[in-house]
């Protein structure tokens, strides 16, 4: 009960945080386009006007801001959802179109919208369950190149180098890395160590941190962080180790640790929201090289407290 | 209220109902359940409305039959978008399929509803 009021509180944290620029730029689409729907029906006829009332206002608005802040993986997400919506809208339609005559227009559309959500919801869960049934595809991330460019600028610009160890990422960070323009200048290397007494062996991971805190752990993702940094010889360590898709240990997917270790200290990010296993690697992926450009900019100086639960937590390596 | 008035209470109450709609997006996981209210009939439920009290029953049923062949290109245009935003990203991906969409729905207006 406690995580599911965290989570719903953590929601409503996030639609007060949404910026107002963006609701904005929602209602002035929607206003327009209500009122392009109306012209067009005075000139041409209602026929022509209820064509737009169809028409994806939202949609370029809404996919660029989803992308800019949260990646084009969720905008493919977010799209793939709409496509629902709309086949959900068809039956909006021919719900006010059936129910014509046999009761108001005011309470048939009001019918016909509740039916848009349920049939759009049932569309969705069923599509969700044949999936299952057929066997899902998975994708790694889609996470574009153009993200890492701001850690790698920042590495380059600071003069130092990066190394990065690998767990439920499988090599994605080092994949994205090495493809920026410039990336032998910055990038010395990177190890996926995904079974455990890789990260032992390779990175150097205590056993009894394993032991005591397992795989997924604030302090398994610091020595890997650590212990790449000594392996690669680099300046800077990114780590990365969680549960992509199914639990383990006790503990939910979704749940991942990022780690960085620089000159100034050692910066962890704790990501605890289930988007599905291609999203989730995508997060971890964002939050390492977030964390990269963190570490680099940093000073050594006293350790500012984030809000409890949310956010970095930063300790001397 | 003159055609005007109406005009400005469609676009105030299209708007509104689009943010409201966008909220909801916002809300919910995963994201691809949340993108459901992206397509949701925040515009039409709002014009409809005002519709029915301005122009009565006959010009919302025109209006609706109009819009049926705007669902059934909003599906194309949806469908298009989920390669073309993974191709162009999502500014270009999403302007090709409202292109997609323009095509489609001119193109059933000339055919089946003009």
């Amino acid at each position: 009960v406690t995580a599911a009021t965290g989570d719903v509180s953590s929601r409503l944290e996030r639609l007060a945080g949404l910026p107002r620029r963006d609701l904005a730029v929602r209602f002035g689409f929607g206003a327009a386009v209500s009122v392009a729907a109306g012209l067009v029906g005075l000139g041409l006829g209602e026929r022509a006007g209820g064509l737009l009332l169809a028409f994806p206002a939202i949609l370029p608005a809404a996919l660029t801001l989803i992308e800019s802040r949260e990646g084009t993986s969720a905008a493919i997400s977010d799209v793939r959802g709409a496509v629902v919506g709309a086949l959900g809208m068809v039956v909006f339609a021919l719900v006010v179109l059936a129910l014509a005559g046999r009761i108001l227009p005011a309470p048939a559309i009001l019918v016909a919208a509740a039916v848009w959500l349920v049939t759009s919801a049932l569309l969705y869960f069923g599509g969700v369950w044949l999936a299952g049934v057929l066997g899902e595809q998975q994708y790694l991330p889609d996470v574009g190149v153009v993200e890492a460019q701001p850690a790698a600028e920042a590495l380059r610009a600071a003069g130092l180098t990066v190394a990065v160890a690998e767990s439920c990422s499988g090599g994605v960070l080092a994949a994205l890395l090495t493809a920026v323009p410039g990336a032998s200048r910055v990038t010395r290397g990177g190890i996926v160590a995904y079974a455990e007494d890789a990260k032992r062996e390779l990175l150097g991971v205590p056993p009894e941190v394993l032991e005591r805190e397992g795989a997924v752990s604030e302090a398994t993702a610091t020595a890997m962080a650590v212990g790449v940094c000594r392996r690669m010889g680099a300046d800077v360590g990114l780590s990365v180790t969680g549960l992509i898709g199914s639990p383990s240990e006790g503990k939910p997917p979704g749940l991942i640790y990022v780690a960085a270790a620089g000159p100034g200290g050692v910066r962890v990010a704790r990501l605890q929201d289930d988007r599905g296993p291609e999203a989730n690697r995508g997060d971890a992926v964002r939050a390492a090289l977030r964390l990269c450009c963190e570490v680099v900019s940093e000073r050594p100086e006293p350790a500012v407290t984030p809000p409890p639960g949310r956010g970095p937590r930063r300790s001397r390596p | 209220m003159g055609q005007v008035g109406v005009l400005l209470l469609r676009g105030m109450a299209g708007g509104a109902l689009v943010v409201v709609f966008s909220l909801l997006g916002e809300l919910l996981r995963p994201k691809s359940f949340a993108g459901i209210f992206a397509a949701a009939p925040s515009i039409a439920i709002a014009s409809l409305l005002i519709t029915t009290g301005v122009r009565g029953e006959t010009a919302v049923h025109e209006s609706v039959l109009g819009m049926v062949a705007g669902a059934v290109s909003l599906v194309a245009a949806c469908v298009v978008a989920i390669d073309s935003v993974k191709r162009f990203r999502a500014p270009r991906g999403s302007l090709a399929a409202i292109g997609v969409w323009l095509a489609a729905a001119a193109g059933l207006y000339v055919v089946a509803l003009r």
